[in-house]
């Protein structure tokens, strides 16, 4: 602490000398090691929150760390674990969401995660140790090409050979990180650099552009026009939010165009919350496992109106016949969204709640009649909503997410792992708020959940946060019940016992004539619940319907740290509605005997 | 050609760092981009590089190679010169089977094509040419008879011409 704070002492006089008459020329300047310029930028950036694991290669970095009287570093269980959590960390509080991890293993262990957020373009930036300089190359112990593994699945890598870069490379990497399309930075630091020395850079340091890489702030206004005039004449538009709307913050403005002209919106998992599923104006989630009302809606239409989606090919099906017959409109921040899969009519490369804004004021005074429209779609609501039947002999999956929607708290984080449960949670569980479903969109990452819901719990300590997981996902990551109850943090976990790898088993089940190839994991399965209490949290069981609520109630209520209710589900219970892959979206199937 | 795939040159300008190459090889790769031809080297300015790319495929293809690149925090600018005026050349190394009672003959070939005798063996020649890549291969094709030992070619590398507003 002592060091730390004379350092910072010296550091401000040192900048009061440079700021003030002198320019600091002739001035002897205190040398910091690469290590303290880690945590010094991590400092200056303002994060409170960092997750990780020491290891030999990042020893210098975790030394300065506990000097660090600002940053609280979790330590997880595993590297994935510690990646996961910083994703979570990063959607929920809208800034970047940091990992720490050791040379070799430690890094190769994030690899996942990284990817995760690549393809969720969450702000995720790692720091990991590297072998000393002299060794990279040589197969020296725990070394591990950490850049060439993470370009795929980066926004941009480092890897810092000098330590007078750190300074630079840190500021970068958070403006990188969140700017524009967010996505993770990774940055690698031999031993050496960390323990090397440096100067820490006088004044403010402008990393608003920097060569290579620049963020537009304006867009086309004419495109926006045409797509004003264009809007104005569809007969059967429909709006398809993406997860781009939360990135950008653009809710509100995404309301006030679709009120203008009553739109019917739609929306991809990634986008569930940016419009309040209680809307009237909100049809449901689009694709694979979307609601019937919403893929016949973007069948029919003749004016698609895409923000902030990249349009995979969970959202689309069968591309060729995505929106056949409709005009289309993409606005997305990353012009290389533009054509990549499907081409727009009008693209319109730009910020979200900018171009949303504007496109408000063109529509100001506009007139639309889609009353014929609404009354198609309410009709496909009628056909199309699934019943939520059953005896109440065999506890519905679909049921358990259903009560305990109606349990917590509109500002509940929801998070998930993939698979069965991911999709009955996006189907069942009202969101009413952007990102208040954290989940695994692009990579489709088992055992993101739990790890998640940590990294949610940490950066929104009074919020209630619950994951939903399977028994799949939850044990693909199930040692961080170490870091929950270390940390003390009240997550909720609601596992969805099915005994398989129930998406899988669904698929061949439908597709692979019911041969069930390695997806039943229940032997061998232990009490998800007693392994709760055994690592020091709350387990409740509930095997039917009946202690379904008392025993979400109990576990809800549990605020000494985490929680996992095991609820033994009907184990052949599938997802629908379905698109077979490959088939267009409005050929979905309702049930089992619909294949 | 009717069938084939467009071949469209693209230059682009990037830092000049370690890592730079591979992650912009691999980006070609796993997006599945057809490079034909990838050539790079130091500007005038050793913080850059100049990479030349020849891609092959349609539009919509290279409206993404463009895009993606472009993307890239190591790429300063990138530049299709599909439709630019542009000056094109490749420079081929071409070691030719060649005894005394042919050396002549492939000499007087290279001249033909303002190729140049790099190296002379007792058994070989290495033929130096450059220009556009159907001149390269042109030659290729004539030296073919002869036996080709081995050939290094650089790739093609490609560069804007100078505007003609200049003012001097």
């Amino acid at each position: 602490m002592a060091r730390s704070q004379n350092e910072e002492q010296a550091t401000t006089a040192m900048k009061e000398r440079t700021d003030g008459k002198g320019n600091g020329k002739g001035e002897r300047k205190e040398k910091i090691s690469g290590a303290r310029a880690v945590i010094k930028g991590i400092e200056e950036q303002g994060t409170e929150e960092i997750f990780g694991i020491i290891g030999g290669a990042i020893m210098p970095i975790y030394d300065e760390l506990g000097k660090s009287e600002s940053i609280r570093h979790v330590t997880t269980t595993h590297e994935q674990g510690a990646v996961h959590a910083a994703d979570a960390y990063a959607r929920v509080k809208g800034e970047p969401g940091i990992v720490f991890a050791t040379s070799g293993p430690g890094a190769s262990n994030l690899m996942t995660g990284i990817a995760n957020a690549y393809m969720d373009s969450s702000p995720v930036i790692g720091f990991t140790g590297q072998v000393a300089t002299s060794l990279i190359g040589q197969d020296s112990f725990q070394e591990v090409d950490v850049r060439g593994m993470s370009d795929p699945v980066t926004k941009h890598n480092y890897l810092v050979m000098d330590p007078e870069d750190v300074p630079s490379t840190v500021r970068e990497s958070y403006h990188l990180a969140q700017s524009g399309r967010p996505g993770p930075i990774m940055v690698d630091l031999p031993k050496d650099v960390q323990t090397g020395e440096l100067t820490w850079p006088d004044g403010k340091y402008e990393t608003e552009e920097f060569e290579g890489y620049e963020v537009d702030d304006g867009f086309d206004e004419d495109s926006v026009s045409e797509l004003a005039d264009r809007l104005t004449v569809a007969e059967h538009p429909v709006v398809l939010i993406g997860g781009g709307i939360g990135h950008a913050g653009a809710s509100q403005e995404l309301m006030e165009v679709v009120r203008k002209f009553q739109l019917p919106v739609a929306s991809s998992l990634m986008g569930l919350g940016s419009i309040n599923s209680h809307d009237p104006h909100f049809i449901g989630m689009v694709g694979m496992h979307g609601s019937g009302p919403a893929n016949k809606a973007i069948a029919k239409s003749d004016f698609l109106l895409a923000v902030g989606t990249r349009l995979d090919d969970r959202i689309t099906g069968n591309v060729d016949q995505f929106a056949p017959h409709a005009e289309v409109a993409h606005i997305d921040i990353d012009p290389a969204e533009m054509g990549k899969i499907v081409q727009p009519d009008i693209p319109v490369v730009g910020d979200a709640k900018k171009v949303l804004t504007r496109l408000s004021e063109e529509l100001e005074g506009r007139k639309t009649d889609i009353d014929g429209w609404w009354d198609k779609i309410k009709d496909w609501f009628d056909r199309y909503t699934p019943e939520l039947d059953g005896d109440g002999s065999v506890l519905k999956p679909q049921k358990v997410v259903a009560a305990l929607n109606e349990l917590t708290a509109e500002e509940t984080i929801v998070t998930t792992g993939v698979g069965q449960h991911q999709m009955w949670a996006a189907q069942y569980y009202e969101f009413t708020r952007p990102n208040q479903l954290i989940t695994s969109g692009g990579l489709g990452t088992m055992g993101f959940g739990f790890p998640a819901a940590i990294g949610a719990q940490v950066a929104a300590p009074d919020r209630p946060v619950v994951s939903i997981t399977g028994d799949g996902s939850f044990q693909m990551n199930i040692q961080e019940l170490t870091t929950a109850v270390r940390e003390e943090l009240p997550v909720t976990v609601v596992v969805l016992r099915n005994g398989s790898l129930g998406m899988v088993r669904q698929w061949q089940e439908l597709f692979f004539e019911n041969r069930l190839v390695e997806t039943l994991i229940d032997d061998g399965t232990p009490s998800l619940a007693k392994v709760a209490e055994a690592y020091g949290g709350k387990g409740v069981t509930v095997a039917e319907e009946e202690g379904l609520k008392s025993g979400l109630e109990e576990a809800l209520s549990y605020q000494s740290g985490p929680s996992v209710v095991e609820c033994f589900v009907a184990e052949e219970e599938n997802v629908f509605p379905m698109v077979p892959a490959g088939a267009a979206n409005e050929e979905f199937i309702m049930e089992e005997n619909d294949a | 050609m009717p069938k084939e795939e467009q071949l469209h040159p693209l230059t682009a300008l990037v830092k000049n760092e370690s890592g730079v190459l591979s992650r912009l090889s691999g980006l070609f790769a796993r997006r599945g981009f057809n490079i034909d031809s990838l050539a790079v080297g130091e500007t005038d300015d050793p913080r850059y590089s100049r990479m030349s790319i020849i891609v092959k495929g349609d539009r919509e293809v290279l409206d993404q190679v463009v895009k993606q690149l472009n993307k890239q925090v190591d790429v300063i600018s990138v530049k299709d010169l599909s439709t630019a005026s542009h000056v094109e050349r490749e420079l081929s190394l071409i070691k030719v089977h060649a005894g005394t009672e042919n050396r002549s003959e492939i000499i007087e070939l290279a001249d033909i094509f303002r190729a140049k005798v790099a190296d002379v063996g007792k058994d070989f020649v290495i033929v130096e040419a450059t220009g556009n890549a159907d001149k390269v291969e042109a030659l290729e094709d004539l030296l073919e008879e002869f036996g080709i030992e081995e050939i290094a070619r650089t790739g093609r590398v490609v560069l804007e011409r100078a505007e003609k507003k200049e003012n001097n």
